[in-house]
């Protein structure tokens, strides 16, 4: 317990603060606590390493009908940058295509390190659609 | 390193219950694969308009990325199934 909440929870006891007002105090420590580093007393934890997605999965389920799509975050990589390869007039093209979509971006200028970027933050990724019909349909990375 | 896939398993069922069931050895034929990536940029740059279109430094490029996706596809499973008929296929 950390020494700030410890003396909230002191001044309650001797009655110098009410229930409202500890609750209040406690929220804002713990609130600017979790900008901060460990409490007192606490050894520093490490951040846990986000695992890398390796597979993106797609699956859709019918009645009758069952798709499973299992595609490797690897091959995606490497598709995206494979899009440096594509001739300067098909990529305008693309572009432009692109961009009446609402959607600029440049596969020339796409770094590795967006690439890790965009993969990473697709871990997060969860889409889970049912219809009436009883069909479902599940994007997720694993 | 990405080593490339091993095996590649097909499995195909029609609607008359007719099976396909191939199991591939491709390691067997990665010298195979190895050949055809050094061999695919002349075939490209053979092509005139791809000539006039690509850099040169593509044309170098094209080869090993060809087998960089290749390799990358290790894992790739696509089932595809309905009532009657089943699509398989995975890459290990």
């Amino acid at each position: 317990m950390s020494e700030e909440r410890r003396r909230i929870l002191e001044m309650l006891k001797q009655g110098k603060i009410n229930v409202s007002e500890a609750e209040e105090l406690l929220d804002a420590v713990g609130e600017l606590a979790g900008g901060e580093g460990p409490a007192e007393g606490q050894e520093p934890t490490a951040p846990v390493a986000k695992e890398k997605p390796k597979y993106l999965r797609i699956a859709v389920e019918d009645k009758e009908d069952h798709v499973d799509v299992r595609v490797p975050m690897q091959l995606l990589r490497s598709g995206i940058k494979l899009g440096a390869l594509i001739p300067q007039s098909a990529r305008t093209k693309i572009g432009e295509a692109l961009s009446e979509k609402g959607l600029n971006i440049d596969l020339a200028n796409l770094t590795p390190e967006m690439i890790e970027e965009l993969i990473e933050g697709m871990g997060e990724l969860s889409v889970d659609v049912e219809e009436k019909g009883g069909a479902k349909v599940r994007i997720f990375c694993e | 390193m990405i080593w490339p896939p091993s095996v590649l398993r097909i499995r195909i069922v029609g609607k008359d219950r007719k099976r396909i069931r191939l199991w591939i050895p491709l390691f067997l034929l990665w010298p195979l694969i190895v050949f055809a990536a050094l061999v695919v940029p002349f075939v490209i740059a053979a092509v005139p308009r791809t000539r006039r279109e690509l850099p040169i430094k593509s044309f170098l490029t094209i080869g090993p990325w060809l087998f960089v996706i290749f390799c990358a596809m290790r894992g790739l499973k696509v089932d595809v199934r309905s009532r009657d008929e089943q699509v398989y296929i995975a890459l290990w």
